[in-house]
């Protein structure tokens, strides 16, 4: 039934709420693709099967950012606040299971409680279950500040009216009510939003452009093609809270004078394309797409289109090429694609996260909005911490928090005692900075002042025990293998980088190499056609900069302190730590290793691949790297 | 607004141009030279290979801006200052050189430009030697543009990027009209005529070649000629089509129409 005025949205606001904080016992796994990775499909099962025939509520949710610790499950008693558990296997699941069927929260496995209320939207008030930390005392949440994010892992993704229970569609039934799209505009304009794909380009400004640009129709597109390797905040906002998406769209197709959208998912998120298709159709259904949105003249519907698994199509041109069923490469945008863009008709592309910021903003108020974050950038970014670091996963956080709180505060600090080197941010055509650039503020300036960029919020952190040239090697073949290949610079000049940087990996650089790297380096980024090329060196002169003497170290004393370029060391037994013990010759997985009861093992380099099972696996110490 | 002219200055030369004009266009207006490989007054502007890069600068909102961009698909806006040879441009614009040479090194064009430029062959690539092309594209564009058949097409990402055939198979929508050799800058497509036969290798197309009914010399692509008759219309008789160039001035010049 379609939704057309307050009143019917109250009353599915109460139908949500119901569902939300029903008066039985509920079990909701967390099922974003992150969590059934982890096993939480089988955790799901081993639940369902003890749960059979009792009065609980058992629904799936998206994922809450703490990646590292699932699979998760939010169990609700009634009158009680939520409790999550957490790192679960059916077994343990089974067992607890029986346990919350009967009204019972133990300590065990318990993460923490939380009350919706932490997320910033009124609930019921609730009592708290002692001897489980609170949501805002955890380390890993207590920095956080959800605005896109605010409903992920919480609500069951598809079912509607939650969505509208924790305040959703209310902003645009305001926005198609009471304001008209130059109000909208200037709201979102007053709020200082600015893109979160990367580019950072003021959203305010982009759909007054793109508003009063000529021809119709006009296209709105979300890029939902997020192709950096370790990010995936796009994924998990599509996963689990889809209709925040949909809304945001709707409020920006209204500002610009669109009633046509695009989803550019990559498909290799099948599950997201699954979940988009779902809330579209469930959307539609609501009269919330389609034509007439609550009763007004106003119409918007969304299609969904699945990239190829290019990166490149992140790239706003590429993308709308490859809607319109070309091949996925960029265009020079001295016409921008506010003016002539999809099918060259005005289009407004943003992506995901600034789709989901949509909503909120138009709710709290460009003001309040505006007060969260720097002077240069606002609100606040999800960033997926990933890497050595003890707690993976998605963060939002105020724009303006220091590296260091985010890897140290939030990311628990680095894993298995060993010490910060670097963080890469912004995805491959990013930056690593080194530890004396933790204390630095991020936003989109910073970031881009210090070589790196803000980039769609990736963040690699990396230990002692990496090198920063190989890093800068993984980055590069990634780029290889990504560019469209239109551009000499980048085609060819990434290319020959490439081969530069694994010469120096294999040990073989020349003293001439860095210069070559920095002239490489400067015309890609000055001439390259697209912002992949222009930004592609990034890797490369980043490390350079900060990382200069391990550079120098590969190409003059063919030495990688990290110990990771394997060209240039070798393994040996330290004869004086052996204990005989004859674990490394079981191990080596091509007999390279010599030993017999009572003799110290030797290692023949010519049969060694130096894979480092035998360095690992000796508890002594007695394999070294020379 | 389409009207209003823009100016501009091109090596301290100042003119004035229509909106719309590339600053290619306007330095040509003025007789300065940029060298320029993947650009044909015929097509569309692609913009891949950057040789044609300078230096740009502009004041905005009291806020100077200088980049370098490329001329041939940059539009002209209004004070904008541009600079074609700087250090800086030749020396972005000798390494370009460079590494297109590591792709093409046969290019008569391009050693020619590198003497200029002083750029050497220092770089390798995957198929070194192999070809004279440098996926500039200009070939798939006529093919798919004024010449309306798509015969060629960009494949493959990045370093792998090739032009082939559909499907990279013997194809049977060319026309044989050679077009793509006309407009490629560094004669990587090769032609071989051997008495009627048309051969074009790097795409293994065959064609065979009409005789001129007066001279006999074979001197077109029979499938072709037909293409050409059915988009000329009736208006022109059947015979004109078997005759070679030279035959049909001498024999149907003094015809009104043909």
């Amino acid at each position: 039934m379609a939704v057309m005025n307050l009143e019917q949205l109250d009353h599915l606001a109460e139908q949500g709420r119901f569902s939300l904080y029903p008066n039985r016992i509920k079990v909701a796994v967390q099922m974003g693709t992150c969590g059934r990775a982890a096993g939480a499909e089988q955790v799901y099962d081993a639940i369902a099967k003890r749960l059979d025939g009792r009065d609980v509520v058992l629904s799936r949710s998206g994922c809450l950012g703490f990646c590292q610790r699932e699979p998760m499950v939010n169990v609700l008693i009634p009158g009680h606040a939520y409790v999550v558990y957490a790192d679960l296997t059916p077994e343990v699941a089974d067992r607890l299971a029986a346990e919350w069927s009967q009204g019972k929260t133990p300590a065990d496995h318990a993460l923490m409680q939380l009350n919706h209320d932490d997320f910033g939207v009124a609930g019921a008030s609730i009592n708290k279950t002692p001897g489980i930390e609170e949501y805002k005392n955890l380390p890993f949440y207590r920095s956080q500040m959800r605005i896109a994010m605010r409903n992920s892992g919480l609500v069951e993704p598809l079912n509607i009216s939650e969505y509208i229970a924790r305040g959703g569609y209310r902003a645009l039934h305001r926005v198609l009510n009471a304001l008209t799209p130059e109000e909208v505009i200037e709201e979102i304009d007053q709020s200082k939003l600015r893109g979160r794909g990367g580019g950072g380009y003021l959203t305010g400004r982009k759909w007054k452009y793109c508003r009063a640009a000529r021809g119709t129709p006009k296209y709105v597109i979300c890029n939902a093609d997020e192709g950096d390797p370790g990010a995936y905040m796009d994924r998990t906002v599509l996963e689990g809270d889809p209709f925040s998406v949909l809304e945001g769209m709707a409020i920006g197709a209204y500002a610009i004078g669109s009633s046509e959208g695009y989803i550019y998912v990559r498909a290799e998120y099948p599950l997201a394309v699954q979940t988009m298709r779902a809330a579209i159709a469930e959307a539609r259904q609501h009269g919330l797409l389609g034509d007439n949105l609550f009763g007004t003249d106003f119409g918007f519907d969304i299609k969904i289109s699945r990239g190829g698994g290019a990166f490149v199509c992140g790239e706003s041109t590429a993308l709308m090429a490859s809607i319109e069923g070309k091949v996925g490469e960029p265009r020079v945008k001295h016409i921008h694609t506010i003016e002539a863009g999809l099918h060259e008709k005005p289009t407004t592309l943003n992506n995901v996260e600034t789709w989901a910021n949509v909503p909120s903003i138009i709710q709290m108020g460009a003001k309040e909005y505006a007060k969260i974050g720097t002077a240069g950038s606002k609100g606040t970014k999800v960033f997926s911490v990933v890497g050595k670091i003890a707690n993976n996963g998605l963060v939002e956080v105020p724009m303006g928090i220091t590296l260091r709180e985010i890897i140290f505060g939030i990311g628990g600090g680095i894993i298995d005692g060993k010490r910060f080197k670097a963080v890469q941010t912004g995805g491959p055509s990013g930056g690593c900075l080194p530890e004396d650039k933790l204390d630095m503020p991020v936003d989109f300036d910073e970031l881009t002042q210090a070589g790196s960029m803000m980039g769609s919020g990736g963040m690699i952190v990396m230990d002692e025990a990496t090198c920063m040239v190989d890093v800068a090697h993984y980055f590069l073949s990634f780029l290889v293998e990504e560019s469209c290949g239109k551009c000499t610079p980048c085609r060819e000049g990434i290319y020959q980088l490439d081969k530069i940087v694994t010469r120096i990996t294999q040990g073989e650089g020349k003293p001439e190499d860095l210069e070559s790297l920095t002239e490489l380096s400067e015309v890609i980024a000055d001439s390259s056609l697209c912002a992949l090329g222009k930004s592609a060196p990034n890797p490369v002169m980043s490390t350079v900069r900060y990382f200069r003497e391990e550079y120098e170290k590969h190409i003059f004393d063919k030495k990688c302190p990290a110990g990771v370029c394997t060209a240039m060391f070798v393994y040996q037994v330290k004869s004086e730590a052996c204990t005989k013990c004859g674990i490394c010759f079981k191990k080596c997985p091509s007999d390279a290793v010599v030993w017999e009861k009572g003799v110290v093992a030797d290692i023949v380099q010519a049969k060694c691949t130096k894979c480092g099972i035998c360095h690992d696996v000796c508890k002594f110490d007695a394999i070294a790297k020379v | 607004m389409e009207n209003t002219l823009l100016k501009v200055e091109i090596d301290g030369h100042r003119l004035e141009v229509t909106q719309g004009t590339t600053v290619l266009e306007a330095a040509r207006q003025l007789g300065i030279f940029i060298p320029t490989l993947c650009y044909h007054k015929a097509l569309p502007a692609n913009a891949a290979c950057r040789i044609c890069i300078v230096e740009m600068s502009i004041e905005k909102r009291g806020r100077a801006y200088s980049w370098i961009d490329a001329a041939c698909v940059y539009p002209v806006e209004d004070g904008l200052v541009i600079l074609t040879n700087t250090p800086k441009v030749i020396r972005e614009r000798k390494l370009i050189l460079e590494l297109l040479l590591s792709r093409a090194p046969d290019s008569p064009l391009l050693k020619a430009m590198a003497e200029e430029y002083r750029a050497e062959n220092r770089f390798e690539t995957l198929d070194k030697g192999k070809s004279k092309c440098i996926l500039c594209g200009l070939c798939a564009l006529v093919c798919q543009g004024p010449m309306r058949v798509g015969g060629i097409s960009m494949a493959y990402r990045g370093i792998h990027k090739r032009l082939i055939s559909p499907y990279n198979l013997t194809q049977d929508i060319c026309i044989g009209c050679q077009a793509c050799a006309w407009v490629c800058p560094t004669g990587a497509i090769q032609i071989k005529e051997a008495g009627t036969n048309l051969h074009l290798e790097n795409w293994d197309t065959r064609h065979k070649l009409q005789n001129c009914s007066e001279c006999g010399r074979a001197f077109a692509p029979i499938v072709l000629l037909e293409k050409v008759r059915e988009r000329a219309g009736k208006d022109i008789k059947p015979e004109v089509f078997n005759k070679c160039p030279e035959c049909r001035r001498k024999t149907h010049v003094f015809e009104e129409k043909f």
